[in-house]
């Protein structure tokens, strides 16, 4: 039964473009054919061949190899910006939900102004205030993820709270901290675990539009955000240098909300 | 041969989930007149749902109708086009269905709901339908159908939903009535004024009634027929007094002598040594819940008293809102009294402190209502049933894990179970590793809340049997909540009846059921479905 | 009451919102007026900078520039842009119309995809159909925007020529970043919708009205539509922070001037107080959504309704 559901021909596609852009992050040598920063003026600006499959770009660096060296900037962005997320958004979503009354309602306060802040202005003032660059990027994306764990890690909590196995659970001797370990945050997390997948994605998408805006890592960093924003000089007459880029984000982006959709169907 | 109103023949219905097929209705026939009704009983799962799904052409989108005929008088129903089944729908065949909560529009008046099958069908002017509508609400008993019509589901009780629901399953005055658990979401004496409703409808409109049922006693006393289903097959059926008199099958009769109404058994008179002060005293409890600012506190439990011998089995009856579950939790120690006491042993409950808090839960016991709620679902069950030995520091590893095997041998949980999963239990099973964990520690007193109701009557007579024979072996302390008094006679010693959180009467089980006092009581009694009171179960 | 405690909270968020721009602002090493003269461009000797600030109130203790500007915000007063110069509150009320005709069709365009799409991946008529409609909401939130627009001129504006790529006016220039707006914003509303309509098609009175003879396009329009629309508008507020995200992304990327434009420049040059400025005023905006959907829940769900005495 839950095997089948990893034999869906739409979730084999998205763990497979998930398995390739890891790859391409953990040994980029293997899979780039060139130096993605060293370009050979001689070949500025051709469309995809055999030689060059993404194209090359305004100096002659082959834009594929510069999409693969991209990749570990966007995966580990993302991956720091979920661990935020996550972790901050989690803890302050169980402690709110477990311990309630007035930390509750502080906790939940901070969340409300969180979410009223649009994502990209709240990534946008925490980049102005830590900085532009990759890690300062990944941090801001993390950041406005922050109350969307938090709300859900919280109705989580709340509603494991009210059923009678957790009431039951003190009727056996339970003290608060052991039936809270033992019962009720094991049962909370799975919609976190799907959300985490989710988010991963989003961060991903969030990160790349913060290069492109020229916030995230500076040039000649082949961040893929970047390679799209210094694309668009070209838009006449090389579409490559656009297009292929964004099309490997958008894959992967779709590859994440296809797994977290899986995933939460497994563990619902 | 005359046409039978409804006739179904040889109906085989398969559900299939992610590639496996499983039989739910296998090789059903049966025909209704008009005017008759034709009780289908069974349990859960025996195939009776599906039946008057497939009647009415509203099956789950993952069954398969594999073979059969459905007529109804020369119409066949089966593979007919949608529009053939719009037309029949609401005009031919109407349906009233299981849980009148859920199934009215919440975002739409009661007048709308009841108008609706008239606008789909008759074309009528909207004047008439108005009319039509307020004549309706009052043939099914609704005062002041003016100003009910105006109003929305949800400021109607169940009752009165449900009437509103036959209203409209009748509006267009159809030819055969589904009525699929018509009122297993009701209380015992709303439930008795909505079968009289239906019966009266019946024989005024001359309707055929199919009435889908797990209750037997209600089968007994509204069917004309009986069809008795298990696991899809029919096991038995004929006219209802010959079935129950002389059932043919083994499977029927252990239905019915499972049926607690039907029983004649009832408890053996324990003596109880009165110099020994009882185990659970309960003076003037009271429970306020306060309900805005200004207003009034709402009182759901009213300054009720009694005292529960060590050893016996005291009950608290009541339909819903009669306060027995607040009461229950405040027993249990999750709740606490607004005024009043209650002593358990030598816990004074309302003031407990933390060390002592520890020494009463283990004295004392809840066992929930709802088997599916009360397990956790990522715990294996002797993980579940070890949780009490483990936080209240009874045994080493090795004792407990001994412990455990011993408590669920006395559960009667085969010795496989240790290692699964709730989910992979029935419910009945799961009932049992609740009472296991409930029973682990050695508890003084169990509190049971309604813990048999969310079961078939095979399932909940065995958790019954084991109840008495725990109680036995242990020397158990019980207060059993429970609305079904067929059960509470079967099982209790003394019981308190509840009315909105207020006591009405209270004594020993017999003198009470044999002779109630008050009005209430002997309206609770007489609304029990199937039961004669003091005669012959077999009439 | 209940509308007096909604109320109460919003404004309470809007005031957190604006206190924590305020010490963000704080915590930046130097401040707006060193960031904007220090450059040895400007050739300022110290002392004219010290001049500066104490004109822009900088050298003030925190509490009392807190307390002053929290005064500016109450009546409009947004300060001083530290780039331009310029009125903040003149800079914003001169962008937001460009901005709001922008996003406003934008969500009518999102509304226009995703109200039919949800009808189609829950009444649609076959089942492949169904699942294909509800593959598309996944597959427009993973378009990167910024791509999407860029895509859009690459199609529209080079390959064929529809629209001018410089110059094109009123409507003409509307329709390619409007169109980039609504992508992302259609994608969670049908989202919502799907699953909303997919909930309500799981309750038993479905079953019953089914029961009675309707047909799907009735049960759709008189029984599931307002039901399915509740849990729709909650989301509202989290759009119109994906409608604020869509106009600084379009506006930068079609090179239109509006709030995004403004933002983009503010935070390209470290402008504090038009930061603080778009972000009080979104936060507002977003809470007084929130609470016109907080008050239009009982219009539309009778069991909210106040009982009548």
């Amino acid at each position: 039964m839950i095997r089948s559901i990893w034999l869906r021909p739409s979730v084999v596609v998205s763990l497979l473009v998930i398995v390739v852009v890891a790859s391409w992050a953990l040994f980029p040598g293997v899979f780039a054919s060139h130096d993605p920063l060293a370009g050979s003026p001689g070949e500025a600006l051709q469309p995809p061949s055999g030689a060059h499959w993404f194209g090359t770009d305004a100096t002659g660096r082959d834009l594929f190899s510069r999409v693969v060296a991209g990749s570990v900037h966007s995966l580990t962005g993302g991956a720091a910006a979920v661990t935020i997320g996550c972790v901050t958004g989690t803890t302050m979503g169980i402690v709110a939900g477990a311990v309630g009354g007035i930390v509750d309602d502080i906790l939940m306060r901070i969340v409300d102004v969180l979410l009223a802040i649009p994502g990209l202005l709240l990534a946008l003032s925490v980049v102005i205030l830590l900085g532009f660059g990759t890690t300062n990027a990944a941090i801001a994306v993390g950041v406005t993820s922050v109350a969307t764990f938090a709300r859900l890690a919280r109705s989580q909590v709340v509603e494991v709270r009210a059923t009678d196995y957790v009431e039951a659970a003190f009727g056996s001797g339970g003290s608060f901290g052991s039936v809270l370990v033992r019962h009720i945050v094991p049962n909370s997390m799975a919609p976190v675990v799907a959300l985490v997948a989710l988010q991963f994605g989003s961060a991903i998408l969030q990160i790349a539009t913060l290069g492109f805006l020229g916030y995230g890592a500076p040039p000649p960093t082949p961040e893929w955000g970047l390679l799209i924003a210094e694309g668009r000089d070209y838009l006449a007459t090389a579409w490559w240098l656009t297009t292929l880029p964004g099309a490997v984000v958008a894959a992967v982006v779709l590859a994440t909300k296809g797994l977290s959709t899986t995933l939460r169907k497994v563990l619902g | 041969m005359a046409e039978h109103v409804l006739d179904i023949r040889n109906l085989t219905v398969d559900y299939e989930t992610r590639g496996t097929r499983r039989r739910a209705v296998d090789g059903v026939s049966l025909h209704v007149e008009p005017g008759e009704v034709l009780g289908v009983v069974g349990e859960s799962g025996s195939g009776k749902s599906t039946i008057a799904q497939s009647i009415i052409g509203l099956q789950a989108p993952n069954a398969h109708i594999l073979s059969g005929s459905v007529r109804l008088r020369n119409t066949e129903l089966l593979g007919a086009s949608k529009k053939m089944w719009r037309q029949v729908r609401g005009t031919r065949i109407g349906l009233i269905p299981q849980d009148p909560n859920n199934s009215l529009n919440p975002l739409r008046t009661v007048g709308a709901s009841i108008a609706e099958p008239m606008l789909l069908h008759s074309g009528q002017q909207q004047g008439s339908v108005r009319r039509r509508v307020l004549a309706l609400l009052e043939m099914v008993g609704i005062p002041e159908p003016e100003r009910r019509a105006r109003q929305y589901p949800h400021e109607l009780s169940g009752g009165m939903k449900q009437r509103v629901l036959i209203a409209a399953a009748v509006a267009l005055e159809p030819e055969v009535v589904i009525a699929d658990e018509p009122t297993s979401a009701l209380d015992v004496t709303v439930q008795r004024r909505i079968l009289d409703l239906i019966d009266d409808l019946r024989s005024r409109m001359d309707t055929a009634v199919v009435l889908i049922t797990h209750d037997m006693g209600v089968a007994r006393e509204r069917a004309d027929r009986l069809l008795v289903m298990h696991d899809g097959r029919e096991e038995e059926s004929g006219p209802t007094r010959e079935v129950l008199a002389i059932p043919k099958r083994d499977y029927t009769r252990t239905l019915i002598a499972n049926v607690p109404a039907m029983a004649l058994r009832t408890r053996p008179k324990i003596d109880v040594d009165e110099s020994v002060p009882p185990l659970v005293e309960v003076r003037g409890l009271t429970r306020e819940f306060a309900r805005g600012r200004r207003s009034v506190p709402f009182r759901a439990v009213d300054d009720v008293s009694f005292v529960v011998p060590r050893g016996t089995t005291h009950a608290l009856v009541g339909e819903s809102g009669s306060g027995k579950t607040t009461i229950g939790r405040l027993l249990a120690g999750f709740d606490r009294a607004s005024a009043g006491s209650i002593r358990v042993a030598d816990h004074d409950v309302g003031s407990l402190r933390n060390g002592e808090r520890k020494r009463f839960r283990r004295a004392v016991q809840l066992v929930y209502q709802n088997p599916f709620g009360s397990l956790d679902p990522r715990q294996s069950v002797s993980s579940i049933v070890a949780e009490p030995l483990r936080n209240f520091g009874i045994g080493s590893g090795a004792e407990r894990e001994a412990m455990v095997a011993e408590m669920l041998d006395a559960v009667a949980l085969p010795e496989q179970y240790a290692n699964r999963l709730p989910r992979e239990l029935s419910g009945g099973q799961r009932q049992r590793v609740a009472i296991a964990r409930a029973l682990v520690a050695e508890p003084d007193l169990v509190v049971l809340d309604e813990a048999v109701s969310a079961l078939d009557v095979t399932v909940q007579a065995q958790i019954l049997r084991l109840l008495e024979k725990l109680q036995r072996e242990r020397g158990l302390t019980y207060i059993f909540i429970s609305h079904d008094l067929a059960v509470v006679r079967q099982i209790s010693d003394s019981v308190t009846v509840l009315k909105e959180g207020i006591q009405v009467e209270a004594g020993d089980t017999e003198t009470l059921f044999t002779d109630p006092q008050h009005p209430y009581t002997q309206a609770l009694l007489e609304a029990v479905p199937g039961w004669t009171l003091l005669g012959d179960p077999s009439i | 009451m209940y509308v007096l405690r909604r109320i109460g909270q919003a404004v309470l968020v809007v005031f957190i919102a604006f206190t924590a721009t305020f010490l963000l602002m704080q915590a930046l090493p130097g401040d707006g007026i060193l960031a904007r003269y220090e450059s040895p461009d400007l050739g300022l000797t110290p002392a004219q900078i010290e001049e500066l600030r104490v004109l822009y109130g900088a050298d003030e203790p925190i509490w009392r520039q807190y307390l002053t500007t929290l005064g500016n915000f109450l009546t409009g007063d947004f300060g001083t842009s530290i780039q331009t110069g310029a009125d903040v509150s003149e800079l914003v009320v001169t962008a937001l119309p460009a901005t709001v005709v922008l996003a406003g069709t934008g969500f009518l365009l999102a509304v226009v995809v995703a109200v039919p799409l949800a009808g189609l991946a829950t009444f649609g008529p076959f089942g492949w159909l169904q699942s294909l409609m509800r593959s598309v909401p996944a597959l427009f939130v993973s378009i990167p925007a910024f791509w999407l627009a860029i895509m859009l001129i690459q199609i529209f504006s080079f390959r064929l020529g529809w629209v001018p790529v410089i110059g094109a006016e009123g409507l003409q220039a509307l329709i390619l970043p409007a169109l980039t707006i609504s992508v992302p914003i259609s994608a969670p509303l049908a989202q919502v919708l799907i699953r909303s309509l997919d909930e309500v098609l799981d309750r038993p009175f479905v079953g019953v009205v089914r029961a009675r003879g309707a047909s799907e396009w009735w049960l759709l329009w008189r029984n599931v539509a307002k039901n399915a629309l509740i849990p729709a508008i909650t989301i509202a507020g989290v759009l119109f922070g994906e409608l604020v995200a869509g106009a600084v992304i379009t506006e930068e990327v079609f090179g239109r001037t509006g709030l995004g434009s403004l933002t983009v420049d503010a935070v390209g040059n470290r402008d504090i107080p038009v930061i603080q400025a778009v972000v009080v005023l979104t936060s507002i905006g977003f809470v007084v959504i929130n609470l016109i959907i907080d008050l239009l829940y009982p219009v539309i769900d009778p069991r909210l309704r106040r009982a009548k005495a």
